[in-house]
């Protein structure tokens, strides 16, 4: 006789659950840079009778896109001027972008850098002598906001020692906010509406991934900063290798699907970041490009960019095309151009660019040299580095392959879909851009629902804020957020749903499966239910060919995609059967649910926008190529969660910022 | 394999081939837990556009020098 069905993770889950109740002025869901900022300053604009909660998935010590380190701070406006940085935010994603949002970010940015290095970040200077210095040796050039130069690798980039620098600005942000204060370990997974006021945020709910706890956190006003989405995409690395993406593998896109569900109007998720990066191990080649001065070579070993028919393509792209810096999507433009026409792969020319730096080295700066280029792997991407070591790769001896990945969703890299927020009640800032709440105040980053904010990740058409316009940006919002809930102080959040109802719907995976396991023999095998980890691999295969993913160059059609569509819906309609046996599966569940609205959202943009604004990133085949004439515009799309219909729209783009 | 301490991090690197690569990273330069918190400051104005270490230290919001 078999054997019962036993679930495979260590912690399993019971039918019922201990429920725990709160309720706070300000709640914060997320624990990465934005969330972080966010708590940092959520306390310095408080009454002493308000409070303030902070929930992360994860630990914040180690959570978020900067976990695991980064080698470089993407943005640092420190000489440049703020109106130079909306340029280059609005040419590298091809024209349409929320320029109050990013020189609003601009103004701001600077501060959050100025307290990383303050709080213990070693940030490159540049000595008298024009050489690096990096770790503590850069301390003695002083501080970057006492006028000290850091090492630039690009406009905007400055070169960090950055493996621990998201431990540092968690450090500083769980001591502002406060232990009583901080919630880990507990994954937030919807979002309600007020009872009273069916536009109004009133809490969220969710449960905690070490013990049996469903949570219900009552609010007057939420920040939902939860990161982009990862594995939406079959990604390259499968098999063996899967678990390896650019993105955080636990970015599974909740802020979309949190804001999305309770009617937040969303903005340009059309959008897409497709990294080109070292091939199967991600890692960063910023530092190779800018800092080390590497070419790309096809895989003739010719310098392709600088090809007549490198140029000749860009030219049918401009004036984004043709500007001075080529944007990130025409780059990939570019490797997928080499590689379509048979004269692929791409290589990284590690070694002639190291031997060129050498030219002027000692041994001792050598030596350094070599740690450097290592240290851009191991600080942020340490998977490369084992990589390398695996295929015997000595970069000075030995070239790499580069390749653009699987399409991530997110708002703070080089990609813009998020929500649409409301800008900064400023007097050059058009009205068109300003989100008015019930008292006729604007509350900047405010979502279209009524004390429901976003940032980093999660705010729309205003990418390149990186790690520390993130880190910014959270803490932009979180000022509104206290002032909003100063001004809604009678406002009492209440939810209709019962202890009950929130319990049957966050573990109804849980309950699915006790009803059902004993059925079968085979605990991932059963007529009645289905587990997350099949789900995962059905997203990604649909995704994957039919909608622009890596198996067609990133490639689709209309027909495509109404077929891609209808796949969705079943999935969202299987996703009721979702069964999980431990809390494991319980997050996995939830993540899978809100990964395929996630790219269900993606893809209805991409099916509403006629025309190709971002080749490289994907293209609509039927439709190639730009068209300002209908197109230069934003795109915006809006779940009613009532009716539970889609409504998608133009809304005008405005330029505020001069050529 | 990497060693966290608390002013560096140390890296061995082992090649397929037996080669073995040792590197040592600067991670910090304050003592750990020392980060400033700012506990204590409390902002004025929150109809401003400030941060309150901004508001503090007399900073002026930029604005745009020209408009379309």
């Amino acid at each position: 006789m078999a054997l019962p069905n036993k679930p495979k993770g260590e912690l399993k889950a019971v039918k019922d659950p201990a429920f725990e109740e709160r309720e706070v002025d300000v709640l914060i869901i997320g624990g990465g840079m934005a969330a972080c900022g966010a708590a940092f300053e959520v306390k310095k604009w408080l009454a002493p009778n308000q409070t303030c909660l902070i929930v992360d998935k994860a630990a914040m010590e180690r959570s978020g896109a900067v976990a695991q380190g980064l080698s470089a701070i993407n943005t640092y406006i420190g000489e440049n001027s703020t109106e130079d940085y909306v340029k280059m935010v609005r040419n590298d994603l091809m024209g349409i972008v929320r320029e109050d949002l990013i020189f609003d970010l601009g103004c701001h940015v600077d501060d959050s850098v100025n307290l990383f290095e303050e709080w213990g970040l070693p940030i490159w200077k540049k000595s008298a002598e024009g050489k690096t210095l990096d770790g503590k040796k850069g301390l003695a050039m002083g501080t970057l906001k006492k006028g000290a130069k850091p090492i630039r690798t690009g406009k905007w980039q400055i070169m960090i020692n950055g493996e621990s620098y998201k431990r540092i600005v968690a450090e500083a942000a769980k001591k502002a906010i406060g232990d009583t204060n901080i919630l880990e370990r507990v994954f937030i997974v919807e979002l309600a509406l007020d009872k009273n006021r069916p536009d109004h945020i009133a809490g969220a709910m969710g449960f905690s991934v070490r013990e049996n706890k469903v949570f219900l956190i009552k609010c007057k006003t939420a920040l939902i900063a939860c990161g982009g989405a990862v594995n939406i995409y079959q990604p390259r690395s499968v098999g063996e290798g899967k678990g390896r993406a650019w993105y955080p593998v636990w970015n599974s896109g909740s802020t979309y699907y949190l804001g999305m569900r309770v009617g937040a109007e969303l903005s340009m998720m059309e959008n897409r970041f497709t990294p080109a990066r070292f091939k199967d191990g991600y890692g960063p080649v910023g530092a190779w490009y800018l800092l080390f001065k590497a070419k790309g070579l096809n895989g003739l070993g010719e310098n392709y960019v600088a090809s007549e028919a490198a140029k000749k393509e860009l030219q049918r792209f401009a004036p984004y095309g043709t500007a001075a810096v080529t944007p990130t999507c025409l780059r990939n433009h570019l490797m997928l151009f080499e590689m379509k026409e048979g004269r692929g792969p791409i290589i990284m020319d590690t070694v002639s660019a190291l031997a060129e730096l050498g030219k002027t080295m000692d041994k001792k700066e050598l030596k350094h040299l070599e740690s450097e280029a290592w240290e851009d792997f191991l600080d942020m991407t340490c998977g490369q580095a084992n990589l390398w070591c695996a295929t015997n790769t000595e970069p000075e001896k030995k070239n790499s392959e580069i390749m653009p990945t699987e399409p991530y969703l997110l708002g703070s890299h080089s990609g813009c879909c998020g929500f649409w927020v409301s800008g900064p009640d400023y007097d050059w800032v058009p009205a068109e851009f300003k989100i008015k709440a019930d008292n006729g105040k604007v509350y900047n980053r405010m979502t279209t629902v009524k004390g429901l904010f976003t940032a980093g990740d999660g705010v729309g058409c205003s990418g390149h804020k990186f790690s520390s316009g993130s880190h910014a940006e959270g803490r932009i919002a979180v000022k509104q957020m206290a002032r909003y809930a100063k001004d809604h102080a009678d406002f009492k959040p209440e939810v209709a749903m019962s202890k009950q109802d929130i319990i049957n719907f966050v573990y109804k995976p849980v309950h699915t499966y006790l009803a059902n396991c004993a059925y079968t023999t085979a605990d991932d095998i059963n007529p009645n239910y289905l587990k997350p980890n099949g789900m995962m691999y059905r997203l990604m295969k649909a995704t994957h060919e039919y909608g622009a993913g890596t198996a067609t160059y990133y490639e689709t059609t209309s027909k495509n995609l109404e077929i891609v569509m209808e796949l969705l819906q079943w999935m969202r309609e299987d996703c009721e059967k979702l069964a999980a046996g431990d809390l494991h599966e319980l997050m996995r569940s939830w993540e899978i649910l809100h990964r395929i609205w996630t790219v269900e959202s993606h893809l209805r943009h991409i099916q509403f926008r006629k025309e190709t604004r971002y080749p490289g990133f994907y293209y609509q085949s039927d439709y190639p190529g730009q068209d300002d004439k209908n197109w230069f515009c934003f795109v915006n799309s809006k779940f009613d969660p009532k009716a539970k219909k889609w409504d998608i729209f133009k809304r005008d783009y405005i330029k505020i910022i001069p050529d | 394999m990497p060693m966290l301490g608390t002013e560096d991090v140390m890296w061995t690197c082992k090649f397929r081939n037996g080669l073995i690569k040792r590197f040592k990273f600067p991670i910090r330069t304050t003592p750990e837990g020392g980060a400033n918190a700012y506990q204590d400051l409390k902002g004025k104005d929150l109809e401003s556009g400030l941060f309150a270490n901004q508001e503090a230290e007399g900073y002026k919001l930029p604005r745009p020098k020209a408009t379309v």
